[in-house]
């Protein structure tokens, strides 16, 4: 029986539109951005300042603390300065970022070979392959962008037997890792080596979908030629298998436990880009200075999948595809049911941006407006975390947080939006879900806010009553002692008095 | 105006929803009419105008927009399904009323479509048929009487006038009839659930088994409701000495069993909506539905079952929603 996603749903992928045309090299843009945050955690910090001169893959920004990532230069290049420019952030609001002019002839550098027989790399020791990775500021290319060197480091310190590359182009659309596999699957295998051996995981599967059958053909002729220890799994497109969650119950058939890890069930899950890239820095000692994009959709004169160096303006990227049709009329990061509208074009290629998806009115003509919710429970067939997507929808709209948190379990929602997209009624449910979980995070901050002021509060109110009860007891002290000398005084004068007294008798 | 993801063109929407139940309905209708004649038409064109007319009010009441709403088909719906539960001859008020009381009190009161608890079409019906049993009983036999033509139907609907061979409209559906009758029920098609109802039901179960094939309604619902008939029906075959009950197909062919089946369990908004719980709540009508009839006052019980069981869908929903993933 093959292993498949019970729910989610069946979509058109448009596999084969940004599949045509080969793999690409965006040529080197004379400014390159890039932001100190592009990955899960603590900014990176530069290391560099402005006029300083850096050559290819030199470090310009180092991780700071233990969850970030390092920065490398993507090519000889002069630092400009550390500015704040518009990032890929849904805030919309700009970011911090390192700000280089690219040399008079900077070019990308030889390309590494791409044909590589896995099975020869050399293999270096676990913690070497973790140090390695963490110094070539890799994080997961799948859109993610959680730093590798720490998944790794969780992986170690628990029993990991299933290492899950994912080879799913997770969303529409997007072809990233599709072309990866379909012209350099050495590298992504040799990749899946050195990760199995940091883990010393017991296996390692290759999961695929089946609606790229060029890509499916090639990886097996490859495993076979190469005798592989990667199990091929292909499983039948359906979305989102390629969510973490979701594809390890698929492979394993086991549950990640709600607000626990992947390890908790001795599994680690990494993108296809993201193996390639640990060869790319094990092997060829090669920071992550670039990665494969998806520049794809109806609004695009040539979609393809272009490698670009982190930096280049998404402008760029667009001019290298043959440019905007005219009906173009919006930009996303990433894909069509879970991308990240983009304000403009001027934002640089970070580590995260897996796809370009550029719209036009065409792909959504059918929408209408919001109609009231009939309660056919299509939301619930499909949703890939199970959750009772109506229940929540009426708690959240009558404000009732709490209780989509607690009995309904909120906090669990993928936001795949595949409810979204079966509802007959229209309702943009996954945004009404990814609003109500802010609010809950929003609320939890406002508490532990009210709370501290609380404490700052009663800790005032009873150093302002220490300080009273001391100062009172200081004046009964004082007041005692001079009571005391006093008396004591009275008592000598009363003494003196009686003896002088006692004299003139 | 950044526009985010999801951009997609939906593929499902509620008036395509409810245009196929209208479609799915049709090849029942034209049989209905082919039998007894223009009663069925000459009532859905009344009460779909008379549902609409409501609709429209009752948006309007609302403050909500009503050339949106309207277009949802939603009242025309209920109303047709309400009509098919009606004696064809019904007088024009009673339609009316029953109408009323689906698409203003049971849906709009209740906070319109998708808020309602009950099933608009089967308040409209228990209403008629607590209130004026003797009319709701006077269906048309197929034997021994001519079936009006389409002045004589207008006559009686809306003149209140009675046609002399009519006068004794038969008073009896076929399931009150064997229920009293000790003859046992031939197994043939045309006298096992009274004659032409077979072709009807079919009629019923070609247009739901449509509508399960498009994912319009969830095929849980007919499926448990039927089991559950047919199961309680073999029960009945063996334990009882009723020559009537003898063949339990006529349970499943006679009455109202394929239509409430595939056509009125199925409304989702009343319905219970986690598949663990359609089953069940499919099994309940079909349970209570076979007691009435067997042991009720009332010669078909599906109205009251369906009604005592979108009481429970709410607790059936809670009690049954499914364990999120990774939760124990």
């Amino acid at each position: 029986m093959t292993a498949m996603l019970t729910s989610g749903i069946v979509v058109n992928g448009y596999r084969d539109m940004a599949t045509r045309l080969p793999v690409a090299r965006v040529p080197v843009c004379s400014e390159l951005v890039l932001p100190l945050q592009q990955h899960i955690g603590t900014p990176a910090e530069p290391v560099v300042g402005s006029g300083d001169r850096v050559v290819r893959g030199q470090l310009i920004a180092r991780a700071r603390g233990f969850v970030s990532a390092g920065l490398h230069a993507p090519v000889n290049a002069v630092v400009l300065g550390i500015e704040c420019r518009p990032v890929p952030h849904p805030s919309g609001l700009n970011g911090l970022c390192l700000v280089l002019a690219a040399e008079d002839g900077a070019d990308w550098g030889s390309a590494g070979p791409e044909v590589v027989d896995p099975n020869s790399i050399a293999i270096p020791e676990p913690d070497i392959i973790r140090m390695m990775v963490r110094q070539a500021g890799i994080v997961g290319l799948g859109g993610a962008t959680f730093p590798t060197s720490v998944k790794i480091k969780s992986g170690m310190s628990q029993p990991v037997d299933t290492l899950i590359i994912n080879g799913c182009d997770c969303e529409p659309w997007i072809s990233c890792d599709e072309m990866l596999l379909r012209e350099r699957p050495g590298q992504v295998l040799a990749g899946c080596h050195l990760l199995r051996q940091s883990l010393a995981a017991d296996r390692c599967v290759l999961a695929v979908e089946d609606d790229a059958p060029e890509m499916v053909a090639g990886l097996q002729q490859v495993i076979a030629d190469c005798n592989s220890p990667v199990r091929l799994e292909v499983l039948p497109a359906r979305y989102p298998s390629g969510s973490e969650k979701q594809l390890i119950h698929i492979i394993t058939g086991k549950e990640v436990p709600s607000q626990g890890l992947p390890v908790d069930v001795g599994a680690a899950v990494y993108n296809a880009g993201t193996a390639a890239a640990v060869y790319q820095a094990v092997v060829h000692e090669v920071p992550l200075i670039s990665r494969l994009v998806s520049v794809s959709g109806p609004g695009i004169g040539r979609p393809r999948v272009v490698e670009a160096l982190l930096g280049t303006p998404v402008s760029e990227l667009l001019r290298f595809c043959g440019g905007r049709t005219a009906d173009a009329n919006g930009l996303i990061m990433g894909g069509a049911m879970m991308g990240l509208g983009l304000a403009s074009d001027e934002i640089p290629v970070t580590k995260g941006m897996n796809s370009i998806l550029v719209t036009t009115p065409a792909m959504s003509q059918d929408a209408q407006g919001e109609m009231p919710c009939i309660r056919c429970g299509e939301c619930a067939r499909v949703c890939p975390a199970r959750l009772a997507p109506q229940q929540l929808l009426s708690l959240i709209r009558n404000g009732d947080l709490e209780q989509a948190q607690q009995r309904w379990a909120l906090e669990d929602c993928i936001e795949c939006g595949c409810c979204n997209a079966v509802c007959p009624s229209h309702i943009p449910l996954a945004g009404y879900y990814r609003y109500a979980k802010g609010e809950i995070r929003k609320q939890g901050k406002a508490r532990v806010k009210a709370q501290q002021a609380r404490q700052r509060y009663e800790f005032r109110m009873e150093r302002i009553e220490r300080a009273k009860r001391e100062r009172e007891e200081k004046l009964r002290k004082k007041k005692e002692a001079l009571q005391a000398a006093n008396k004591a005084r009275a008592r000598a004068a009363m003494a003196e008095e009686a003896r002088s007294f006692e004299d003139e008798m | 105006m950044v526009r985010h993801a999801p951009v997609y063109a939906p593929d499902a929407a509620v008036s395509m929803t409810m245009r196929r139940v209208l479609l799915a309905l049709s090849p029942g209708i034209v049989v209905y009419t082919g039998f007894f004649g223009w009663g069925l038409p000459v009532q859905l064109a009344l009460a779909t105008v008379a549902a609409l007319g409501f609709e429209a009010v009752m948006l309007k009441l609302r403050g909500r927009p009503v050339a949106v709403h309207i277009g949802d088909y939603s009242a025309v719906v209920a109303a047709w399904l309400l009509v098919i539960c009606l004696p064809p001859l019904l007088p024009w008020w009673m339609t009316l009323l029953a109408v009323f009381f689906a698409v203003v009190i049971a849906k709009h009161l209740y906070g319109g479509l998708g808020y309602n608890p009950f099933n608009p079409a089967m308040v409209g019906y228990a209403v008629l048929l607590v209130s004026f049993p003797r009319e709701m009983t006077q269906w048309i036999p197929l034997e021994g009487y001519v079936i009006p033509g389409f002045g004589e139907t207008l006559a009686v609907i809306f003149g209140g006038s009675v046609v002399s061979h009519l006068d004794g409209l038969s008073t009896a559906t076929p399931l009150d009839h064997f229920k009293h009758s000790s003859s046992a029920a031939p197994a043939i098609m045309g006298t096992l659930a009274g004659k032409g109802w077979e072709w009807i039901s079919l009629c019923w179960l070609v247009g739901g088994l449509w509508l399960a094939y498009t994912r319009t309604l969830d095929w849980r619902i007919p499926l448990s409701l039927l089991l559950t008939v047919g199961l309680f029906a073999v029960g009945l075959a063996l334990g009882s000495n009723n020559p009537a009950w003898q063949n339990p197909l006529f349970h499943l062919l006679s009455g109202g069993t394929l239509f409430a089946a595939f056509f009125i369990a199925t409304d989702p908004v009343t319905a219970s909506t986690t598949q663990a719980g359609r089953w069940l709540y499919a099994a309940g009508i079909g349970l209570l539905a076979m007691v009435i009839r067997v042991w009720g006052g009332y010669p078909d019980g599906f109205a009251f079952a369906v009604l005592l069981m979108n009481l429970s869908a709410p607790m059936i929903d809670y009690l049954t929603s499914p364990r999120a993933y990774g939760h124990k």
